[in-house]
């Protein structure tokens, strides 16, 4: 089963509950890339009109009566619309009145060509609200992640270009990045994280097995979290690569990565962390938004320019 | 009925002299947005539903001490919220004063971005299916949550009441220099009944919830209009009366102020006992909670 295929399986399991869809467009445009069953309820898969902070409002409340809500975003680009109600009553919620909150939001990346508010992704700021965000690519991860629902909203970070991987194409990968000779890890997330996978290949070639690891990030609030890999070994490289297929890190990364420099550091080394992202969310910048989230490329670049 | 509405519209109105008296002398510090002068509304809408048997969840706004103790809210726990008592407030006492919640009295927590109330209503009701009062003011309508939020409650036939408490003023700015469109015409555009209420005018108010509660509760919007009798927003470094309150002879002011010219038949106190002491064994209950 690919990643669609989970999510549509996960979905038809939320609503067996009696939990509902809710969102834009649903049953009319492809019941969302295949990622929700094919049924015509409408009190199950709810149809919502043309609106945003409306709709996300509609959805917390519907959560807040008890039922387990996916409420889905199209595009990314909706979110900023969209956040009043998740950021401010669905995340305060449970500690001002100790409400149960049971709201997923699927917000869905994508890039190609369609113009440049639908293409990006804008995940990281929403970690640095407190929500928790999941990024998960693989069918495991995706159904991992729905594990930690506890009555609090999460936001789950898609991306069209992952919804055909599978679980056996990261098992059959060599991620492991604990071996002492890798010169440079790449901290991967999101859709780059098949990018990395590309570029780790042609580079471990051209100059030898373990010269670049990669680690995949699943969870954006925090680096230690158990969801993500084992980060103590990323500090034995001499390089941290960290690539995202959104704008910016979420705050907890870089103050995770500040403490963990300091607690890890070798008497005599220092230790380059970079980053590559997309360029702006809106750029002005024809040539940044041409290249959207870093390919396979954009990373052997970096790497040939900052290892030994 | 009228026995009930009066019993809530004072300890309503009450409960926020109190609190004035609490604000002016320092001892409430954070910003409060006190009820005084629409507590009538709250108070005609609770105690039509209440002989009806109808007892909804509330959703309020900031302005919202009125419908929190016309509705069964515990005065106490308000009381401490606004002292900032973090175990016995309504909201651990980090929330202030637009977001207080009883879940004993079904009234659901604000966060306080106004008219967001309006779609959590919607999607709730959705899911409960059960009877739903929506308190809003005139600012609130303008608000990107409010209209698409109509839409919905018309679209899927929900048992959902809102109360547009209209007192004209969006901070200090009148609606004249906000817009030119009404709500009720808004409303009725979307598909719901829809009735304008005047000032003061306890029977209508009373007359179409009551018209509400009995007949299958349809998705409907009341544009009610009232005057506040304090500042949009009151804190132990600013406080005061409404300027327009204080025109003499204007029928916005305070329902309480020209109690005098209903008789007591009108009024029915006759379970309280006189006019007075109804009012006096209220209003000292109210007083002696901000001495605790």
């Amino acid at each position: 089963m690919n990643l669609a295929e989970t999510i549509r399986s996960e979905s038809q399991e939320i609503l067996d509950r009696g939990g509902a869809i809710v969102g834009q467009c649903l049953n009319a445009v492809g019941f969302v890339n295949g990622t929700i069953p094919e049924i015509y309820d409408e009190d199950k898969i709810i149809e919502l009109p043309m609106t945003e902070t409306a709709g996300m409002g509609f959805s917390v409340g519907l959560a807040l009566s008890g039922r387990d809500v996916v409420h889905i975003i199209r595009f990314q680009s909706f979110l900023f619309l969209q956040s009043s109600p998740l950021v401010f009553y669905a995340n305060l919620a449970n500690e001002l009145w100790d409400y149960e909150i049971p709201l997923i939001v699927r917000a869905i990346g994508d890039e190609g060509w369609h113009g440049p508010v639908h293409s990006n992704c804008y995940h990281s700021m929403f970690a640095n609200m407190g929500i928790d965000v999941f990024v998960p690519m693989t069918p495991k991860e995706y159904t991992q992640a729905l594990s930690m629902a506890h009555g609090c909203p999460m936001l789950m970070s898609e991306h069209r270009h992952g919804y055909h991987l599978t679980d056996e194409w990261y098992d059959a990968l060599d991620t492991n990045t604990t071996h002492p000779d890798n010169e440079i890890v790449i901290i991967a997330i999101s859709a780059t994280r098949i990018e990395a996978i590309k570029a780790r290949e042609v580079l471990n070639k051209k100059y030898g097995d373990n010269y670049v690891g990669v680690v995949h990030i699943k969870y954006l609030n925090s680096l230690w979290d158990p969801m993500n890999p084992d980060m103590e070994s990323v500090m034995e490289a001499n390089n941290v690569l960290i690539t995202d297929a959104s704008d910016a890190l979420p705050g907890s990364f870089i103050n995770d990565l500040n403490a963990m420099r300091m607690m890890f550091r070798k008497s005599s080394k220092e230790i380059n962390i970079g980053t590559l992202t997309t360029f702006n969310s809106v750029t002005r910048v024809r040539e940044e938004y041409r290249r959207g989230y870093p390919k396979a490329q954009d990373i052997i670049e970096w790497v040939e320019a900052h290892g030994r | 009925m009228r026995n009930l509405f009066w019993e809530k519209l004072l300890r309503s109105y009450w409960f926020d002299e109190s609190c004035y008296k609490a604000i002016k002398n320092g001892k409430v510090k954070c910003f409060t947005y006190l009820s005084s002068g629409q507590e009538w509304v709250s108070a005609a809408v609770a105690a039509a539903l209440e002989e009806e048997g109808i007892r909804p969840y509330v959703f309020a706004q900031h302005r919202n001490h009125a419908p929190y103790l016309c509705f069964g809210g515990d005065p106490m726990r308000l009381r401490d919220e606004l002292l900032g008592r973090d175990e016995e407030g309504t909201s651990y006492g980090i929330g202030g004063d637009p977001c207080h919640a009883d879940s004993k009295a079904k009234i659901v927590g604000h966060i306080g971005l106004i008219a967001d109330q309006v779609p959590v209503a919607v999607g709730h009701c959705f899911g409960t299916r059960e009877p739903s009062v929506v308190f809003l003011g005139d600012g609130a309508v303008e608000e990107d949550y409010f209209a698409p939020a109509l839409g919905m409650a018309a679209k899927h036939k929900l048992p959902i009441l809102f109360i547009v408490e209209d007192n004209d003023l969006s901070v200090l700015t009148p609606k004249s220099a906000r817009r030119d469109w009404k709500v009720v015409d808004v409303a009725e555009a979307y598909g719901l009944e829809a009735y304008d209420i005047g000032i003061n005018d306890i029977s209508k108010l009373s007359e179409v919830s009551s018209y509400w509660a009995e007949l299958d509760t349809k998705p409907t919007l009341l544009n009610v209009h009232c005057k506040r009798k304090y500042w949009h927003v009151c804190f132990d470094k600013g406080f005061g009366i409404n300027e327009e309150y204080m025109i003499p002879g204007e029928s916005h002011r305070l329902l309480f102020d020209i109690i005098g010219d209903y008789s007591e038949a009108d009024v029915g106190f006759c379970s309280l006992g006189t006019r007075d002491k109804g009012e006096g064994s209220i209003k000292s209950e109210m007083e002696k909670l901000w001495k605790a």
